[in-house]
């Protein structure tokens, strides 16, 4: 009952009008950006994050997680109708909603992925709401050793998780972690690695590096191109599946919903690899496995489902542990130190708003993507025509604008653009970026953690292998960590160098 | 995890396959990159895995400099000292890998072939000259100059279309950061 009576304070504070806005504007602008290819939602999010320093930090918040599910509904579009996904976690929808847009029917694609998503979202967001508060309180006992030991379990998992090299994955967060290290240290107040610069005294910005890393390297990636943008050529009819459609996509809604969820929670594994896991799994249990990737629907509705349900699960960590799951969530993580909320387990007990607002908020937004969604999906397919040679101006201007808002300091444009230039560099050298974000974001979390745990132990390491909860989390991370090295080493000259 | 995904056949190689196979990628526009055995970016790795290991030494002489402190009261210099070593085994391993991998230099795969590598370099020149020039002439000035050039970047666009959005960009940003978000923006020589 209690869950109960703190939803309907939390609808209270979403139908808010300032917080009603902020939740239509953060879906209609995630549902834009997932449509556009070439600007994800880990960019946006850093992007707008500006504009929300004037306003509550829960209305920040609706309006940022907005953007971020929002994101997840729009990316499908795209590939289902013309075979580009429009963010990571679509990729797979392309396989068979292509292929049924091929057939004619991209209509009850497009629908299954929407109807999949909505009730993903919300199934999502049902979890999310019994799980958060108990693994809150439980975390509210940890000290310092459990949340060092946790944040490496995270660490490992997040590497494990990367899409190319482990090496290089692991480089890239140890690269995270020591840009976390510069600035004044916060147990003795000594400067590190500042070079004498006074703007590195509080450290580098969480959003010139993230809208460098994601925004600017992006964009330079892209004008180099030759190739010319497609012609996007569709016509759509009956957005709404038939009872056989139904009939055989809701298995795969509710499977990939599972799926989804329980991947969400892990960090790094997220929408992306939740959506080719529920795929496999579809595929895998399939009687005619044969047919997927001719246009099967479960092949669309599986992944959909899965994406919308990791991206409502990924708030379960932030919101009961304050560890992000993935680097979107690591900038709302950021968004909230901005906004003077300390994350961490006391989070959903001192800032009820805060948690409740933004779980109501969810139920809405995943509404209105259903509504704007189906009847609005020409209009999205017409914004696939802006040609990028105008678009990206505004992209880099945004950035620009959106860092030197910050401080009204042009030395953090100056690291927006450094950042632009060694992210085009990661991205060509196939250095992912993910875990240096989350490395950056955890580090120092992570540092204050393990200085605590050896001031408490007098110096002896012993104190991680004392204490049930960190010994768990050290043994998993080991065994997770040998397993990976073991089938690395059988492949030898595999793909994971 | 690696129970959980292997039996769906479901490795990060199998993610990487299916990429490869249907030619998706992330990019706008699409970026099909073909990666197989001869055209693996080893000269690249070895290079990049020069520089981290010179980095992390760097950072181990650093957080050596500030104070590593003792067992029991680990100083601030202690962490990023781990954090260089670190990085100085990874590199190390990498570079090793690197080397293991046989690789002929002549079929090396050019990250630029084929690619206008001249653009992004401008874009970044733009920048650059963006930042030097705002405190000298103000934000509408140089912002508008700014956009009128990328939008004449890549592909030349019509001039009544590319004035027409950078004006109103330029408007718009300065209502909404300047006016609306009190932004301080740089005046200028001009006042404006």
């Amino acid at each position: 009952m209690e869950i109960l009576s703190n939803l309907i304070s939390g609808f209270q504070i979403t139908f808010e009008p300032i917080n009603l806005l902020s939740c239509f504007l953060g879906v209609v602008i995630g549902t834009l950006i997932g449509v556009l290819p070439g600007i994800g939602p880990t960019g946006t999010v850093a992007l707008l994050l500006p504009l929300t320093f004037s306003v509550s930090p829960v209305t920040a918040i609706i309006f940022l997680a907005g953007v971020y599910y929002g994101a997840m509904y729009g990316g499908s579009t795209t590939s289902i109708l013309v075979n580009i996904p429009g963010e990571a976690a679509s990729i797979v929808t392309c396989l068979d909603g292509y292929e049924m847009a091929k057939k004619g029917r991209a209509g009850p694609a497009l629908g299954i992925s929407a109807f999949g998503s909505f009730i993903a979202g919300t199934l999502g967001l049902i979890g999310l709401m019994l799980l958060a508060i108990p693994l809150a309180s439980a975390a509210l006992k940890f000290g310092p050793p459990e949340y060092f030991a946790l944040m490496c379990l995270g660490l490992t998992i997040l590497i494990f998780m990367a899409r190319g090299s482990m090496v290089k994955s692991l480089i890239m967060a140890t690269f995270g972690l020591g840009l976390s290290h510069i600035g004044i240290d916060t147990i003795t107040g000594q400067p590190r690695f500042t070079f004498g610069v006074p703007e590195l005294a509080d450290g580098v910005g969480l959003i010139p590096l993230a809208m460098g890393l994601f925004g600017i390297s992006e964009v330079l990636l892209n004008v180099e191109q030759k190739v010319k943008q497609q012609v996007v050529e569709t016509h759509i009819k009956g957005l709404l599946p038939n009872a056989k459609d139904w009939k055989d996509a809701t298995p795969a809604i509710l499977r990939g919903s599972l799926v989804g969820f329980l991947l969400g929670i892990l960090p790094g594994a997220g929408a992306f690899i939740s959506s080719f896991v529920s795929y496999g799994l579809e595929k895998k249990i399939s009687k005619n496995p044969e047919l997927f990737g001719t246009g099967v629907i479960q092949g669309v509705a599986g992944p959909e489902s899965a994406n919308n349900a990791a991206s409502s699960s990924a708030f379960i960590p932030l919101f009961s542990l304050g560890i992000p799951s993935n680097s979107v969530i690591a900038i709302l993580l950021g968004a909230l130190i901005i906004h003077g909320i300390r994350p961490g387990p006391s989070v959903i007990q001192h800032h009820p708003e805060l948690f409740w607002g933004t779980v109501a908020s969810m139920y809405v937004g995943n509404l209105l993507l259903l509504i704007l969604n189906l009847p609005l999906i020409g209009i999205w397919v017409r914004i696939l025509k802006i040609p990028y040679p105008i678009l990206f101006p505004l992209i880099l201007l945004f950035c620009i604008i959106g860092t030197f808002s910050l401080n009204n300091s042009l030395v953090d444009v100056f690291f927006l653009i450094l950042f632009g230039i060694i992210g085009y560099f990661f991205r060509k050298l196939e250095y992912e970026i993910a875990p240096l974000i989350l490395a950056f974001v955890l580090g120092p979390m992570l540092e204050t953690a393990l200085r605590q745990s050896l001031i408490l132990s007098d110096g002896s390491f012993t104190i991680f292998f004392k204490r049930p909860i960190s010994v768990t989390c050290f043994i998993l991370a080991i065994a997770l960590f040998s397993t990976f090295v073991l089938s690395s080493v059988r492949k030898k000259k595999g793909i994971i160098l | 995890m690696a129970v959980l995904l292997n039996p769906l056949c479901l490795s990060r190689k199998s993610c990487q396959e299916i990429l490869l196979e249907k030619s998706l990628s992330l990019h706008w526009p699409p970026l099909v990159q073909k990666r197989t055995g001869e055209n693996r970016v080893v000269l690249y790795d070895r290079i990049s895995g020069f520089i981290w290991l010179f980095l992390g030494l760097i950072i181990c002489v650093m957080s050596y400099r500030i104070d590593l402190g003792e067992a029991g009261s680990p100083g601030p210099g202690f962490i990023p000292f781990l954090t260089g070593c670190l990085l100085i085994l990874l590199s190390f391993i990498f570079l090793v890998k690197s080397f293991l991998l046989s690789t002929d230099s002549r079929r090396e795969k050019n990250l630029w072939k084929g690619l206008r590598w001249d653009k992004p370099l401008l874009v970044v020149i733009a920048l650059f000259a963006y930042i030097l020039l705002l405190p000298v002439f103000g934000y509408l000035v140089v912002t508008l100059l700014f956009m009128v050039f990328l939008g004449k970047l890549i592909q030349p666009q019509k001039w009544t279309m590319i004035i027409i959005i950078s004006i109103l960009s330029v408007a718009a940003s300065y209502l909404i950061f300047g006016l609306w978000l009190n932004c301080q923006f740089p005046k200028g020589v001009l006042k404006f």
